[in-house]
């Protein structure tokens, strides 16, 4: 016997984000779902962002690794409130585990909740979350070939970020190249130029998400 | 390696549709996996062939049909009761 079905196997989590994303524009929260592969730098640049945004928008974070604490015990260091949730192995946060870690924010006193997702370039782009932006990180020292090699973290990403700019002069880094294919595979998306250290870029991005949240 | 997790929903929908239908024994489901979606067939079916218990027979096989988009679902299964 033959049985037609027509379950869509990512539906579970698809409904859940559509309850987190309901969640969130209750409270006129903007949330960002950072992506990158390991060593991009996204905690780093949450650290200097957070100092540079904290008077203008409430933040809260969510960390997602696979293991330890320490991610969150930096972004706490900025005072700012935060949750770690460790994936035991999986490779991607998905919506029930952001569903089970809200209760421990207070969503009405934030303005902007950042969910910096496992370190990985594959798995967490098809794991909806419920997120308003999705955001893409690549540092110049990974190579301009990788949205590329990975383009559906690319491809379906509202803003990219180059980080490590201060290395462009001593890593071989195509910056042409970089920007020639974003631009064919995601040309609405803006690209930022960010460096952590030296501050490049960061009053560029807090005005565009500004801008994006007077939408 | 999310492909694990997702053989799991799978299995789990089957397990369901196959008790509605009075299916003891399932010995095929056929899967649509979106060209866009970061979901490797051969990873799907590693995890399928590790992780098959009843109702699926231990020689039940996974047929996988890539196609354009985002689609992920499964299309229909084979059993008996």
């Amino acid at each position: 016997m033959k049985v037609k079905l027509g379950y869509p196997v990512l539906q579970a989590n698809q409904a859940i984000a559509d309850r987190n994303r309901e969640a969130f524009q209750r409270h006129f929260l903007l949330v960002l779902n950072l992506m990158s592969s390991p060593g991009a730098g996204k905690t780093t640049f949450l650290e200097r962002w957070i100092r540079l945004a904290e008077d203008r928008l409430r933040l809260g974070v969510i960390e997602g690794d696979v293991a330890t604490t320490l991610d969150a015990e930096r972004i706490a260091a900025c005072g700012t409130e935060v949750v770690q949730i460790n994936t035991h192995g999986a490779c991607h946060l998905d919506a029930g585990m952001i569903a089970r870690t809200l209760g421990h924010f207070d969503l009405a006193r934030l303005d902007c909740l950042v969910i910096e997702n496992v370190g990985n370039l594959v798995c967490p782009a098809d794991f909806d979350l419920g997120e308003t932006l999705r955001v893409t990180l690549l540092s110049t020292t990974e190579g301009a070939d990788k949205p590329e090699k990975y383009p559906a973290a690319f491809r379906h990403a509202d803003a990219v970020l180059l980080t490590k700019t201060d290395l462009l002069p001593y890593v071989p880094f195509d910056l042409t190249r970089f920007h020639g294919t974003l631009s064919r595979l995601n040309p609405d998306a803006p690209v930022f130029q960010i460096c952590a250290l030296t501050g490049e870029g960061m009053e560029q991005w807090t005005q565009w998400l500004l801008s994006r949240r007077e939408r | 390696m999310h492909e694990v997790s997702l053989v799991f929903g799978i299995r789990a929908a089957v397990e369901k549709a196959a008790r509605v239908y009075g299916l003891s024994r399932v010995f095929k489901i056929k899967l649509v996996v979106g060209q866009d979606l970061m979901v490797l067939p051969e990873a799907m079916a590693f995890a399928f062939e590790h992780l098959k218990r009843a109702p699926l027979t231990p020689d039940a096989v996974l047929e996988i049909e890539v196609r354009p988009g985002r689609d992920l679902l499964v299309e229909n299964f084979e059993g008996e009761p």
